[in-house]
């Protein structure tokens, strides 16, 4: 079900068009990210749903109805802010029950419900405390049952654990999904971390330059993306640029210049002699010492020479050099690192991947280059 | 280490010590010196001890003196308040720094005059030939016969003017520094704009408030140019009857006596403020730092282990005091 729609959202300042025609619906329930580079827009739209910055043209519509001209006291939708925003002349108890004293609920009612938002959070106990006392975590928990406690539809994030080191960056995660498990609102969570959204998100929307590029479920995002930008922005990824030749049912072969021919899955059913670009994810990739027996048709092998080892415990990453092309490959470890044969630097060695493991991209642009250029390693 | 640091500090306040003490703390007690001596013939202070000032305080002009000097300070301070807390809201909203400076300047403009022309040219806008009276006779506001000048209400009126700078800009000093963020979390919230100014931006500058009221209620209680300049016989303070008793009675330990209620009367607010700042105002980061650790100490034993990162980083952090001790 339907809980949030934004319909055609445009946001000009000056001559900077921070957002263009943004359309798309969020469902009850579910925690959706908009994730996005700095300057993509995401705040920008978060402050528009909030009501703290009006939008061009466009319409908001919470729950059925239309909100885009009311303030944003009157919304059914709560902001925790990037740094918190907590009162500092109040107490945490103060700064919870903020929300229903300025909404004049009666005070039997507040000493009800603060304690059990405090609860909720895990605060009992810090009632008295100044925001000043408390650390960058319980800040943000006050922050979250502050705005919980209105009972809004939907309640937005922005860059929330921003503001944390690595470590609680992580339980807060854990803590944010435990939670919104707990209280069932829709949650819309604005980030620049991709691992951050791919951990918490049931659906994510990617922007760029403020127009939406994709939106997905995170698997759909990482194993389809629709763009160079999309697959660059979640995750590593490989890409190629060849022409389709010799269609045989659902497959074809790809010719790359410089490069062995590819037999890939034609998901896209694109015709002979179409220019394609592809993206192939690192952990496609199996990485052999020795050349391993072909069993499928369709499995694709390749010959290189190792040019870089980053060994991760759990993974190894090697860059490898297959021709003209310097491909990213990721090996997971599942049996015991110590007794196989390790892979080293200037080692020769085979890559094999599926047909169906690449993904056919919609669009490849120029002005991505910057995201997809491998790390110089010369 | 310390202690050399300690004589550092020492030196650094030794300048402004003696400057109190020589222009500030023993004019003081030689005023308060004065109240108990002589007049002699000749307007200067005579010899031995006398109670005579004191006594000469209970004229019966002065308690309807000190009442208006009373309610005129406490009026033109509040005025002066309510005045300086929306241009400063509007001031520290402005993000243009071009545009926010043009109108602090416009703000501090009037300094660079002198203040006597000021007051003048208050006496030109009020003459009973001016042009604010002119308007408003043509106006069918007041008649003919009211006097706009020479009363307590100009006297007011040009207070308030001159002391909202004085208002303004320690106001202003803390609007600056204030998180505008916090009035989008308090509309957020559901807090009317109103709501949000009085129980959010109010408390965010109270600081500047209450210096303001110091710097403005000061002055006021011992204002005596503009009752001399723009009062009427029924509008003296005690500020210009202390300057009538010095240049034309000639009465110093009469004058003495009267600062002397006024410096009292100055000092108990100064003391209530400071007292005020003790019991209300932020304690000390020490404090909190010390309050912290023990609130800790107590949630460690408690917490569930999810959230055991947070006090891990107070345990970091209390650490890091030991070692530094």
């Amino acid at each position: 079900m339907e809980i949030l729609r934004f319909e055609n959202i445009t946001k000009k300042y000056g001559q900077n068009t921070v957002l263009e025609d943004v359309s798309f619906s969020i469902n009850a329930g579910e925690v959706f990210s908009l994730l996005g580079p700095s300057g993509c827009g995401k705040t920008t739209l978060l402050r528009i749903c909030g009501g703290f910055e009006p939008c061009d043209s466009g319409r908001v519509i919470l729950d059925g109805v239309d909100i885009t001209d009311q303030p944003p006291n009157e919304r059914a939708v709560r902001t925790v802010f990037q740094n918190y925003a907590l009162f500092p002349h109040m107490t945490v108890w103060d700064n919870v029950a903020f929300g229903l004293k300025a909404t004049g609920v009666d005070p039997k009612t507040i000493n009800e419900e603060v304690p059990k938002y405090l609860e909720l959070v895990q605060l009992s106990g810090f009632e008295n405390r100044k925001p000043g006392q408390l650390s960058g975590g319980q800040r943000q928990r006050v922050a979250i049952a502050r705005a919980l406690i209105n009972k809004p539809k939907v309640l937005l994030l922005d860059e929330p654990l921003a503001a944390l080191d690595l470590k609680l960056r992580q339980r807060m995660l854990i803590e944010l999904d435990t939670l919104h498990d707990n209280v069932g609102i829709t949650f819309i969570f604005v980030t620049h971390d991709q691992q951050e959204a791919m951990s918490i998100s049931d659906h994510i929307a990617v922007l760029k330059s403020g127009k939406i590029k994709q939106i997905g479920t995170p698997t759909e995002l990482y194993e389809a993306p629709k763009s160079s930008f999309v697959a660059a922005f979640i995750g590593d990824t490989n890409f190629f640029e060849g022409t389709v030749t010799n269609l045989d049912g659902d497959y074809c072969d790809l010719q790359i210049e410089d490069f062995p021919l590819l037999h890939l899955y034609n998901d896209k059913n694109v015709k002979e002699g179409a220019l394609v670009h592809i993206s192939i994810r690192p952990e496609k990739f199996s990485v052999y010492a020795t050349k391993p027996e072909k069993t499928n048709p369709k499995t694709n092998l390749l010959f290189g020479k190792v040019e870089e080892v980053i060994y991760l415990g759990a993974h190894t990453r090697y860059w490898i050099r297959v021709q003209d092309w310097r491909i990213s490959v990721i090996k997971q470890h599942y049996g015991y690192a110590l007794d196989e044969r390790s892979i080293k630097w200037g080692d020769f060695v085979w890559l094999s991947f599926e047909a169906d493991n690449a993904y056919m991209l919609d669009q490849y642009l120029e002005d991505d280059e910057e995201l997809l250029a491998l790390p110089d390693l010369d | 280490m310390k202690l050399f640091r300690n004589c550092g500090n020492f030196f650094l306040g030794l300048p402004a010590f003696v400057w109190l003490l020589i222009f500030y703390a023993l004019p003081a007690i030689v005023i308060f010196f004065i109240v108990f001596k002589p007049v002699d013939s000749n307007g200067g202070i005579g010899e031995g001890w006398t109670l005579q000032a004191v006594c000469e305080l209970k004229d019966p002009s002065y308690p309807a003196i000190m009442w208006r000097t009373f309610w005129q300070g406490i009026v033109s301070t509040f005025v002066c308040i309510a005045i300086s807390i929306p241009i400063c809201y509007q001031l520290a909203r402005i993000s243009n720094v071009k545009i926010k400076n043009f109108f602090l300047l416009l703000i501090v403009v009037p300094f660079w005059t002198n203040f006597l022309i000021r007051i003048y040219a208050w006496k030109v806008f009020l003459h009973p030939d001016g042009a604010l009276k002119h308007l408003l006779v043509w106006m069918g506001v007041i008649p003919q016969s009211t006097m706009l000048l020479y009363n307590q209400w100009a006297v007011l009126a040009v207070m308030i003017y001159t002391y909202i700078p004085f208002a303004v800009l320690p106001i202003y000093s803390v609007a600056e520094k204030f998180d505008f963020s916090l009035l989008d979390a308090a509309k957020d919230l559901g807090a009317s704009s109103f709501y949000a100014f009085r129980k959010v931006f109010l408390p965010g500058i109270s600081k500047g408030v209450l210096t303001a009221v110091m710097v403005v209620l000061i002055p006021a209680f011992g204002a005596y140019l503009i009752p001399d300049l723009v009062g009427g016989k029924d509008s003296h303070l005690v500020g210009d009857m202390i300057a009538r008793r010095v240049f034309t009675d000639r009465n110093l330990p009469h004058a003495s006596a009267l600062s002397a209620v006024l410096m009292i009367a100055v000092f108990l607010p100064l003391v209530a403020f400071i007292w005020f700042r003790k019991i209300f105002g932020t304690k000390s980061p020490d404090d909190a730092k010390l309050q912290l650790k023990q609130q800790d100490t107590k949630q460690r034993l408690g917490s569930s282990l999810l959230f055991t990162s947070d006090t891990n980083v107070s345990q970091n952090q209390q650490k890091g005091e030991e070692a530094n001790e």
